[in-house]
């Protein structure tokens, strides 16, 4: 079977995508809230609308990237195994493996730490292992795979909101440019 | 037309003061500028993070931390009770760059930035245009007036210079982008609770980590030196970095050069670890009632933690060694002015460590300040109370200009200035506060000849709202007999003094 008939519809990458923006703009923009008070006391309203230009334009290149894991894996597995239940399993590997970044972010705070920190067996193998059991499940258990599909689906109304926003960053970033 | 050549300059330099040799040169002999340009000498500021004057043996401390600076001191003045304007590197270097007093620049918190309408008023500007306007600092913090200055400094480096894992964040971005640098650097990569970037702050902490945990450093076999931000750094690479920094620069600079050892975290060097393992300790201090109870450390940790300091500000001073024999072999110190100097200190004692803490007593804001003149071949001593906001105006004036008007500071003692005991130094911690409102919850401190008072004001571990402590630094150089008293005239007066002051600069809150 050739590459181009594993990979997902548009729909189906328009849900799984929608996932994908719903926890990093989220993500991103919760960080950017938690910061603005104290940027407040020493940042022009033009240098904090600057700050979350950049954030914006950052998340939305994050999220392509981020959507071309589950569309490799797709593209490289049988359709059977991946593409037939795109949204399910690509959008609970994107969510899983979110969080597991999230996770990694957070004992890697530390740079202290480093050289004593191992990054094996628990903090690697396991989740790595954890997010191959929920994708499985998540095309194989219809509850979870129903649960999955219709989160995606409700989260694209996302995709009307947090990418034009990104959009309206790079414009910012492009006038700060030439200003 | 009359020449004059650099030879001739310096030999001028080392008879009189700079300052005046200049002046009388511009007055008296028709230059043309490029001429005047090249026979201006250079000025290099190198700043240590967080080293305390009360820890150097240059300072007559007990054990033998600094026998390179030691050294350069014998061709250099020396300033024996100088003062940083704050006890942490915000205020700190803020009032090194501007001459000015924390409650007028407000850079008072974390991360704090000089307030916009005296961003002008900075060291740079006061140098002008006809020197090469160089900046590099390992601590982030003072990387931010940088930004603020942009417009007048002629070369900034990244604080990853001469470091083993350099973040890269700052480096394409250039001056003024100070925001973009914060987005991506502080809020998108390395925030300490995030990364607000999932995948590329992860990606720059795999990096990291990769970089710094898999890196064999027989120096360092238990972990590097590192700065606040995520930069891994060995200090010899930073001060070979120096060398050839200084020994390259263009002539006139004046270089800005602010690296973060001996600051926290210390790590010396194999060499250097163990050196003072022996057996002494200074007298212990009461536990002061401002330390934080999670913080509070026993005595025998506190020791610990200050002989490792010891041992780190030994590798900071061996390597400084090495620079200042580069500098002598090249000719560089013939033909500059060089400045060492520190933002603030650390302390060891009454129950912390470190320098987060609203105190103020001298081991925090007393720091080194030696100024080694061009072609200075013996050692001058100043004895009196000097602050870290008379660095600029000295400068400036050694530069051959007038100091400018709006400095807080005034020309050193011993290099033009006036020998006044009974002028008063102003330090301060408002780490808590905005720099836009009224000072709250802060500490101010007046040093006055012998005399220093401390009121720490709007503690709630104190029921009243100005709690003053007053020490005879003459008679009691460690700082534990309060002598604060409503019927002593010297604490009436240095109340008053700095009560108004406080006022003052209340008042006069910038819009």
């Amino acid at each position: 079977m050739g590459i181009s008939r594993r990979l997902p519809s548009r729909q189906q990458l328009a849900q799984v995508y929608a996932i994908i923006v719903l926890i990093l703009y989220s993500w991103t923009i919760l960080w950017f809230f938690w910061k603005l008070p104290t940027w407040r006391i020493f940042l022009t309203a033009w240098e904090i609308t600057g700050v979350l230009a950049f954030s914006l334009a950052t998340v939305l290149v994050e999220s392509l990237i981020a959507l071309g894991i589950p569309v490799v894996v797709a593209s490289c597995l049988p359709r059977r195994w991946f593409g037939d239940v795109f949204v399910a399993r690509g959008g609970s590997l994107a969510a899983s493996a979110l969080g597991y970044m999230m996770f990694l972010g957070d004992q890697l705070k530390y740079e202290m730490e480093y050289p004593k920190l191992g990054l094996d067996g628990w903090l690697l193998a396991l989740p790595l292992a954890a997010v191959v059991l929920i994708v499985y499940a998540a095309g194989r258990i219809g509850w979870l795979r129903r649960i999955t599909e219709s989160l995606a689906e409700r989260a694209t109304i996302f995709l009307f909101l947090m990418p034009p926003l990104s959009v309206i960053a790079i414009f910012i970033l492009v006038i700060r440019v030439l200003a | 037309m009359a020449t004059i050549s650099r030879r001739d300059f310096l030999k001028i330099g080392s008879n009189f003061s700079g300052a005046m040799a200049v002046s009388r040169l511009a007055a008296g002999m028709s230059l043309s500028a490029a001429d005047q340009a090249a026979s201006l000498p250079n000025v290099l500021i190198l700043v240590f993070d967080a080293m305390s004057a009360t820890n150097l043996s240059l300072h007559g401390y007990r054990r033998k931390t600094t026998p390179n600076l030691e050294r350069f001191a014998e061709r250099a003045t020396v300033f024996n009770r100088h003062y940083s304007t704050g006890n942490f590197t915000t205020p700190g270097t803020a009032s090194l760059l501007t001459g000015l007093y924390p409650w007028t620049h407000r850079a008072i918190n974390m991360s704090g930035l000089i307030v916009r309408e005296r961003a002008d008023q900075n060291l740079f500007r006061a140098f002008g245009k006809a020197y090469h306007r160089f900046a590099f600092s390992q601590n982030l913090l003072a990387n931010y007036y940088f930004d603020q200055f942009h417009t007048d400094l002629d070369e900034i480096l990244s604080p990853a210079s001469f470091s083993l894992v350099d973040s890269g964040v700052s480096i394409g971005l250039g001056a003024g982008w100070m925001d973009a640098d914060r987005a991506i650097g502080d809020l998108l990569f390395k925030e300490g609770y995030g990364p607000a970037s999932l995948v590329f702050g992860l990606a720059e902490r795999l990096r990291h980590y990769q970089a710094v945990a898999c890196r064999d450093t027989p120096d360092y076999p238990n972990s590097l030196p590192r700065t606040i931000t995520p930069v891994f750094f060995e200090m010899k690479d930073v001060f070979d970095g120096l060398i050839a920094t200084a020994e390259s620069l263009k002539s006139p600079s004046v270089a800005y050069l602010h690296i973060w050892p001996p600051h926290d975290p210390y790590v010396p060097s194999k060499q250097f670890e163990g050196l003072f393992n022996d057996g002494w300790a200074p007298e212990p201090k009461p536990s002061h009632r401002l330390v934080d109870p999670h913080r509070h450390h026993s005595i025998k940790t506190v020791n610990e933690r200050r002989q490792i300091y010891d041992e780190y500000i030994a590798n900071a001073d061996a390597e400084f060694g090495r620079l200042f024999d580069a500098l002598d072999a090249k000719g560089v110190l013939d033909s500059s002015y060089v400045i060492v100097t520190s933002d603030h200190g650390e302390m060891f004692e009454r129950g912390m460590t470190g320098h987060e803490t609203p105190m103020l007593y001298d081991p925090i804001v007393r720091v080194p300040l030696l100024i080694s003149a061009p072609g200075q071949s013996s050692r001058r001593e100043v004895d009196i109370p000097t602050s870290s906001v008379d660095v600029l105006p000295t400068l400036i004036h050694l530069a051959g200009k007038a100091a400018p008007d709006w400095c807080q500071g005034q020309i050193l003692p011993g290099l033009g200035g006036p020998e006044d005991p009974e002028r008063s130094l102003f330090m301060m911690e408002a780490k808590t506060e905005s720099p836009s409102r009224p000072f709250a919850k802060a500490s101010f401190a007046i040093c006055k000849d012998r005399y220093k008072l401390i009121d720490y004001m709007g503690y709630p571990q104190y029921r009243v709202q100005h709690r003053f402590e007053m020490y005879d630094l003459e008679s009691d150089p460690e700082e534990l007999n309060n002598l604060y008293s409503e019927t002593m005239s010297a604490a009436r007066s240095m109340r008053e003094e700095l009560l108004n002051r406080i006022e003052s600069a209340d008042a006069q809150l910038p819009k």
